[in-house]
């Protein structure tokens, strides 16, 4: 940024760090409040071609072939913007629609459309799923990113519906996924 | 903890500094965009959402919406001086042209909160629309514009008498708001229906519609005001509007989850947070090439206007 027209100080006038602990004295919040958008990021590395995984992964509604979480699935068929898939899990059924898809970098983008909190506990999401190739050959990295909400975005949510919850949820749900899609590429 | 100081008695405000609220770990990186590298990481617990820096650029106020209020930043003795309560879901936060009022949406109450920067004091509440996020004053500090998310619409409010004047439909879910430096449009990023709103002040209609990308988020201006940057934030990228033609001129890639963006006082550097990639993208507004990408803390967000004039 040598070239950037930017103001200059004298060298003797940048600030210098200094580390110190007892300055602030806050207390920490014990309750959440407001919303908070939370951050879910996982990959895992299967031994197998990227081709192979990606095949396994890429019809949007059939991801109960490969989520042992997922007890069913169902949807239009459509892999491209506004592809539609019902997810049932455990607690119920869940919709989510596919922003964006693209073959050719074995990645898709989908967001909740219904929520159902008792399902899994979070009011929106925007996910993105991608497999690319591993560092050894005939290996693949399959990588979940997630950007969600509690399923209670209200001032007081209940100790089922509050971050923690979400947080929860969506981890156990891309950790199972992963490592279910893993054992099932690898059998 | 990581606190700046200063080894000099003079004034820290030679080089202007970018203010990046890190939402998910709590804190504030401090960018010197003399090297773009980052200084200071400040602890600013109530996960830190919302930035605006006074016109003089000596105090950050934050918006802490867990802490149900902001927290004040002191740039020359690089700490924080205040923490004040003032709503129940304190978001969007913009500060006077004159420095002398702070104003704070209240996401969960409907209102906006107008406060006194000296004595850190409430003046009034203003019933708004439903779930206020971006505010926006206007120059010549008459008005201010509340972007309402889950009323689809912008509130104007007159700044004399704190009521508001006017309220107009946009598009859906209206979020991140940016006003021209003469006062007569505003540019309103619509997360759910993916274009931007552009208003003519006076009377508060649109004048154009803007399809950008997946999720605008917040928007900058920058070039005299000739060219209009979205976050766009599904996508990752971008879109780089003529504000004349109202024509795109560019997609730029940026990280994951664009948020919070701002225009250097130099008017031709872009300065974009990345929320799930955690860094800052410095892109040129000539160019329209990123030229620069900073680490910063764990969901960078940056909401409003982080640079001090």
């Amino acid at each position: 940024m040598n070239n950037m027209p930017f103001y200059q100080w004298p060298k003797d006038m940048k600030q210098t760090l200094v580390l110190l602990c007892a300055f602030l004295t806050f207390p920490l919040s014990a309750f959440a409040h407001g919303p908070t958008p939370q951050k879910g990021l996982d990959s895992i590395t299967i031994n197998a071609p990227v081709e192979a995984v990606w095949d396994m992964v890429k019809q949007f509604d059939a991801i109960a072939t490969w989520h042992p979480d997922v007890k069913a699935s169902k949807g239009d068929g459509k892999n491209a913007s506004d592809g539609i898939r019902t997810v049932t899990l455990q607690g119920g059924d869940i919709v989510e629609m596919l922003d964006h898809y693209s073959e050719q970098d074995h990645e898709y983008n989908y967001r909740l459309k219904t929520e159902n909190p008792q399902a899994l506990p979070i009011s929106s999401h925007s996910t993105s799923l991608q497999v690319t190739a591993g560092d050894e050959a005939n290996t693949a990295v399959v990588t979940f990113k997630s950007r969600f909400y509690r399923a209670d975005t209200g001032n007081t949510p209940s100790a089922t519906q509050n971050d923690e919850a979400a947080v929860n949820a969506m981890t156990a749900f891309f950790k199972n996924g992963l490592v279910g899609l893993k054992n099932k590429m690898e059998k | 903890m990581l606190v700046a100081t200063t080894s000099f008695s003079g004034p820290l405000l030679a080089a202007p500094f970018a203010y990046i609220t890190n939402q998910l770990e709590n804190s504030l990186s401090v960018i010197d965009t003399d090297d773009n590298k980052v200084v200071a990481t400040v602890r600013i617990p109530g996960k830190p959402a919302g930035v605006a820096v006074s016109p003089q650029g000596d105090r950050v106020y934050i918006s802490t919406p867990e802490a149900k209020g902001f927290a004040v930043y002191d740039t020359k003795k690089s700490e924080v001086i205040a923490k004040v309560k003032v709503s129940d879901g304190a978001l969007g936060i913009a500060v006077a042209p004159d420095g002398k009022r702070i104003y704070v949406a209240d996401w969960y109450n409907n209102a906006v909160d107008v406060v006194d920067a000296e004595s850190l004091d409430i003046i009034k509440s203003i019933r708004v629309g439903e779930s206020p996020s971006g505010l926006v004053v206007s120059p010549d500090n008459h008005w201010l514009y509340v972007a309402n998310r889950l009323s689809d619409s912008v509130s104007k409010i007159d700044l004399d008498d704190l009521t508001v004047t006017q309220s107009t439909l946009v598009g859906s879910h209206p979020f991140g708001i940016t006003i021209d430096t003469r006062g007569e449009r505003i540019y309103v990023a619509n997360v759910q229906s993916d274009n931007v709103t552009v208003l003519e002040t006076k009377r508060l209609l649109p004048i154009a519609t803007l399809k950008v990308d997946e999720l605008p988020y917040a928007s900058a201006l920058a070039l005299n005001d000739s060219r209009l940057f979205v976050t766009n934030q599904d996508d990752s990228s971008v879109s780089v509007i003529d504000t004349e033609t109202f024509k795109p001129l560019a997609r730029i890639e940026v990280g994951n989850k664009p948020e919070g963006i701002n225009t250097h006082p130099d008017d031709r550097h872009v300065y974009v947070a990345n929320w799930f990639d955690s860094t800052v993208s410095v892109i040129d507004a000539k160019t329209m090439k990123v030229i620069e990408t900073i680490k910063t803390g764990n969901g960078s967000r940056a909401f409003g206007q982080f640079f001090g004039k």
